[in-house]
């Protein structure tokens, strides 16, 4: 079977890079700004929970879909977001997806956690509380 | 760079995970890595053993914790749990991964099913028990806060966290590995041939672009629904028709089974390289589990 090289992940496992570093958990009440509404959850352009936010109580199905980033005047919405906190006020993880509807990979937030997008970074196009995926 | 060998049967196949490879684990290793059966229209993948199941004892055990907790505060917190009993919706498999096939695109188009299977009335029931708690006063969400910080304490959570977040990593690129796959990219090549014949105007360069705006555009928002009746959305006729087109033709030029197959084998590759790590991880999550189990069971009974 003709197969590509798979440099990518030969390289990350390699380096240990493929860690759980990624997560960030925030002290309980202490949402990043930006983030302050209860039931949120947050979407940040950039790494760390800063730049713009795109912020949703269910879903966003297709990031496309959102026509800026709030706080920015970037319109750059999709395949665009770096990092991600769970403002919920239930105990639902929020999914974050590579693919619009849901798709491909995802990164999960549990409540009041958050994290940087790390191998999904820049690509995420669809998101949504668990339970709220529609 | 040689990658680790692995021995694959119909059924299960056994991968030993070497001690030599163990870098910077706090435990000795000596237990082995199973590989679960391949299973497309599934797709069960090797590193779905250690990833968070859409039915999971443990946030279920959580939030009879937080209910309690919530009430001892003299707050009440709707909450609908997941039974243990459960059964994921039909357009997910166990760990929430979404599928796609001709029969699912012929009932929900591009769109899916509830991931756990509830009737409309429990769908509605939840939607508007977790409405109520967004409108608490901030004074109880503090109150939750520590509640839910409680509760994480009570199945010890924080000890098994990783092998969620490490298999998610893996498994990211795992599939951006299987999409650059030559196998895989020639059958996209024949797919977009196979569904140009559908007349989609902004056909993508794969199907895992799919849907494109012109198909996307035909639902109303693609954004937070006020929709809480639990019914789930009607599906536009033609999102129907092509969703069903393309499911066709990811079958006919063997898309999905390319794709299958490339993700199968990175998945494999990175369980075999990280298997000391995620085999540890493993046995916390068990544990967790096993915790969560006996809460419920307590909490039960107590109930009675």
């Amino acid at each position: 079977m003709a197969r590509s090289s798979r440099p990518i992940l030969s390289a990350l496992i390699a380096l240990g890079i493929l860690s759980s570093s990624v997560i960030m958990a925030a002290p309980a009440s202490a949402a990043p700004s930006g983030c302050s509404t209860r039931g949120h959850g947050c979407t940040y352009e950039d790494s760390g929970y800063r730049g713009g936010r795109i912020n949703f109580y269910e879903y966003v199905r297709n990031f496309k879909d959102v026509w800026q980033w709030g706080g920015t005047n970037h319109f750059l919405t999709n395949d665009s977001a770096s990092s991600g906190f769970n403002n919920g006020t239930t105990n639902r993880v929020v999914k974050w997806f590579d693919d619009a509807n849901y798709q491909g990979p995802r990164k999960t937030a549990e409540p009041q956690r958050g994290l940087n997008f790390g191998t999904s970074n820049d690509k995420i196009s669809s998101a949504c509380f668990e339970g709220y995926c529609k | 760079m040689k990658r680790p060998s692995i021995r694959l049967s119909s059924v299960l196949v056994v991968i030993g995970t070497s001690l030599s490879l163990v870098a910077c684990t706090e435990e000795p290793v000596d237990d082995s890595v199973v590989l679960t059966e391949k299973d497309r229209a599934s797709w069960s993948l090797p590193l779905d053993p250690y990833q968070r199941p859409l039915v999971d004892v443990v946030a279920s055990a959580q939030d009879a914790f937080i209910q309690d907790c919530m009430g001892d505060s003299g707050i009440l917190w709707k909450v609908a749990p997941t039974e243990r009993e459960a059964t994921v919706g039909e357009s997910w498999n166990p760990v929430g991964r979404k599928l796609f096939s001709i029969e699912l695109a012929s009932e929900y188009g591009y769109g899916n099913s509830s991931e756990i299977a509830r009737s409309v009335a429990a769908q509605r029931a939840m939607y508007e028990a977790e409405s109520a708690n967004r409108s608490l006063p901030e004074s109880a969400h503090a109150v939750f806060d520590q509640c839910l910080a409680d509760s994480r304490e009570m199945t010890d959570e924080a000890a098994g966290r990783g092998s969620y977040e490490l298999a998610e990593q893996l498994a990211g690129v795992a599939y951006g590995d299987a999409k650059a796959d030559d196998d895989v990219e020639a059958a996209a090549s024949r797919w977009r041939g196979c569904l140009r014949e559908a007349g989609v105007p902004d056909l993508p360069r794969s199907p895992d672009q799919m849907p494109p705006d012109s198909i996307a555009g035909l639902r109303g928002s693609n954004v937070d629904g006020a929709d809480a009746s639990g019914e789930d959305e009607p599906v536009p006729a033609e999102e129907i028709r092509l969703a069903v087109a393309d499911a066709a033709c990811r079958e006919s030029v063997g898309y999905a089974s390319a794709l299958y197959d490339a993700e199968w084998q990175a998945q494999a590759e990175a369980l075999a390289a990280r298997a000391d790590d995620l085999s540890r991880y493993k046995r916390q999550i068990d544990d967790e589990r096993a915790r969560a189990e006996a809460y419920l069971t307590e909490h039960a009974a107590d109930a009675r």
